[in-house]
């Protein structure tokens, strides 16, 4: 029977405190052991070797290949080209190839074949690196990344692994630093999410997941702003912001619908509120308003486009409060305080004689703000009671929120 | 098992695929081209991935008024031309005129080569001349001290494909 355990850090805690209650009375030796089996923790010190030896594995492969693509860089002449690249080309097939049967053909040693098959992709971008040497092709150093990003991305598919994919969206992150004056840059965040977002599902992995929410969402805004070529605008980098922030938010709400979807739903929050936390915080300065208004102002009367900032104001406002309600969080009287004196402020808003767009955007950031601060200290709040952002061990249908006198044992 | 098999020989024959595509331009132009001479001068950095080059500036990027005439008007930043190259003396090729489309029915004194409009110059892709660690000072001084002589041979196919073979700077050839 294969139970889902929760994390190491809870079942580290839970082995030293079982002793003491043992000692206390509260349980038997026989329940003591009960629990020590249901939580499997007599197996958390093979499980720590394994993972420092997977640890130690994947460094060895980073050196190996950062070794191998400086051989590269070196451009040692005493081996002819034919020679240097038959020589790396068939490093690359036999770091691929054995790796592939030691762990998945034999699979007796399925942590250093997967270290091989990773090794094999590092070898890779020494490969695009070689090429390019041999036969002078122009360009930059950080387009072979983008190939690279392809390659890596075929063999995470192919043998489902972690490792390749956030090697992928490392070499995209260089590809996308080195890009950021392209005219074409616009296009480099949708890339990353269309080619990393089913990656993130097939691999159901918290790892990728953080890299594609941060690579995607670290370029978005400045490539929104590059992609104009009259200079610096509040208003675009705030609803590019805002809007990124709430495409995360929403894709984390419709995640936590769905058991098996749960595992994106706490970054995709976090990364999302960071983003329209910044854009309101931003908002809420007057200087920074007051120049988004005035932009705002001058669409409305050259082109008449509906001001999208306080669209997705509105929206993300919503999404919040969706997440609050659907939550735990009413069960904590902070953020019902919260709740309430943000909708006082939101109707306060609305009575308020709306002398100008400027006070609507500076009123609005700053209530937005409000709510967002309260979903993060609510946020913070179950994490410190209950060791995690809620979610696991709170909201699973039969297991109930812990009463009020366990959060507080004084 | 097998099917794990399959998709894993899948990847890796992608990841060799873009290894062929790399420099697929350039294969198909050395293996067909024509070796033409033009001129060049140096500017180097370093590439992380490929080590040490030097990066040419080519007499056939230059483009005088006159020949940009031919192919401006509002311009996409990267959008492709094709520049019309004439044999000179010491049979060293120029530039001659510029062409949005690739030109038909050159005289054998004339070539077509493709590259794309980057400022206000043209890019042929041809610019990274990569060289190993121990020639460089050598190429580097050379070349300093030849500026405006150095020439670049290069071939071109008949798509206007460019790929660069090899450096003469003061009759001494360098090719890597």
């Amino acid at each position: 029977m294969s139970v889902k355990l929760p994390s190491v850090w809870f079942r580290k805690r839970l082995k030293s405190e079982l002793p003491i209650l043992e000692a206390e009375g509260l349980l038997s030796a026989e329940q003591a052991a009960a629990v020590r089996q249901r939580y499997r923790l007599d197996a958390l010190a093979s499980e720590s070797t394994g993972a420092l030896l997977t640890t130690i594995y994947f460094i060895g492969a980073t050196l190996v290949g950062i070794g191998i693509i400086s051989f590269v860089a070196a451009h040692w002449t005493y081996l002819s080209r034919e020679l240097k690249l038959t020589l790396i080309l068939g490093v690359m097939l036999a770091a691929h190839i054995s790796g592939f049967l030691l762990w998945k053909v034999s699979g007796r040693w399925p942590k250093l074949g997967h270290t091989l098959v990773l090794l094999g992709t590092l070898i890779f971008g020494a490969n695009i690196g070689l090429v390019a040497q041999i036969f002078h092709v122009q360009s930059n150093f950080y387009n072979g990344f983008a190939a690279w990003t392809l390659g890596a991305v075929a063999v995470a598919w192919a043998v489902r692994s972690v490792p390749n994919a956030v090697l992928g969206l490392i070499t995209a992150a260089v590809f996308g630093f080195g890009n950021l004056d392209s005219p074409l840059f616009i296009w480099f965040a949708p890339a990353v999410l269309i080619l990393f977002v089913p990656l993130v599902y097939y691999l159901r992995s918290q790892w990728v997941l953080w890299g594609t929410l941060l690579v995607s969402g670290f370029f978005w805004p400045m490539s929104v702003q590059n992609a104009f070529e009259d200079g610096f605008s509040e208003y675009r980098f705030a609803a590019a912001a805002s809007l990124l922030g709430l495409a995360f938010f929403c894709w984390g709400l419709a995640g936590w619908r769905s058991p098996q979807g749960r595992f994106v739903s706490v970054p995709c929050w976090i990364v999302g509120l960071f983003w329209s936390i910044l854009t309101v915080f931003l908002a809420s300065f007057i200087q920074y308003a007051q120049d988004m208004a005035t932009e705002v102002i001058e669409m409305n009367e050259s082109t008449g486009q509906f001001p999208l900032l306080i669209l997705a104001g509105v929206l993300a406002a919503g999404a919040v409060g969706l997440a609050v309600y659907s939550g735990p969080v009413l069960k904590n009287r902070l953020s019902v305080i919260f709740l309430v004196l943000s909708g006082a402020a939101f109707a306060a808003t609305a009575l308020l004689p709306q002398t100008s767009t400027f006070d609507i955007v500076l009123i609005a950031a700053n209530v937005i703000f409000l709510l967002m601060t309260g979903a993060f200290f609510t946020a913070v709040w179950c994490w410190r009671t209950v060791g995690s952002f809620g979610p696991q061990y709170c909201w699973r249908p039969g297991i109930s929120w812990p009463a009020r006198s366990s959060m507080k044992p004084d | 098992m097998a099917k794990q098999t399959v998709f894993f020989a899948l990847a890796v024959g992608f990841q060799l695929a873009i290894l062929a595509a790399v420099p697929a331009r350039q294969i198909h132009a050395r293996l067909t081209g024509t070796l033409i001479t033009i001129r060049t001068a140096p500017v180097d950095p370093y590439d992380f991935l490929s080590g040490y080059h030097v990066v040419l500036r080519y007499e056939i990027s230059q483009v005088s008024k006159e020949q940009w005439a031919a192919v401006s008007s509002p311009q996409n930043p990267a959008a492709t031309v094709y520049a019309v190259l004439k044999k000179g003396p010491e049979d060293i090729w120029s530039l001659e005129s510029l062409s949005r489309t690739l030109p038909k029915n050159l005289s054998p004194e004339q070539i077509a080569v493709k590259g794309r409009i980057h400022r206000d110059q043209i890019l042929y892709g041809i610019e990274h001349f990569f060289i190993p660690e121990e020639g460089r000072n050598e190429l580097e001084t050379a070349l300093r001290n030849n500026r405006e002589r150095a020439l670049a041979q290069i071939r071109v196919d008949k798509y206007g494909n460019a790929a660069l073979i090899r450096l003469i700077v003061q009759g001494k050839t360098y090719e890597y």
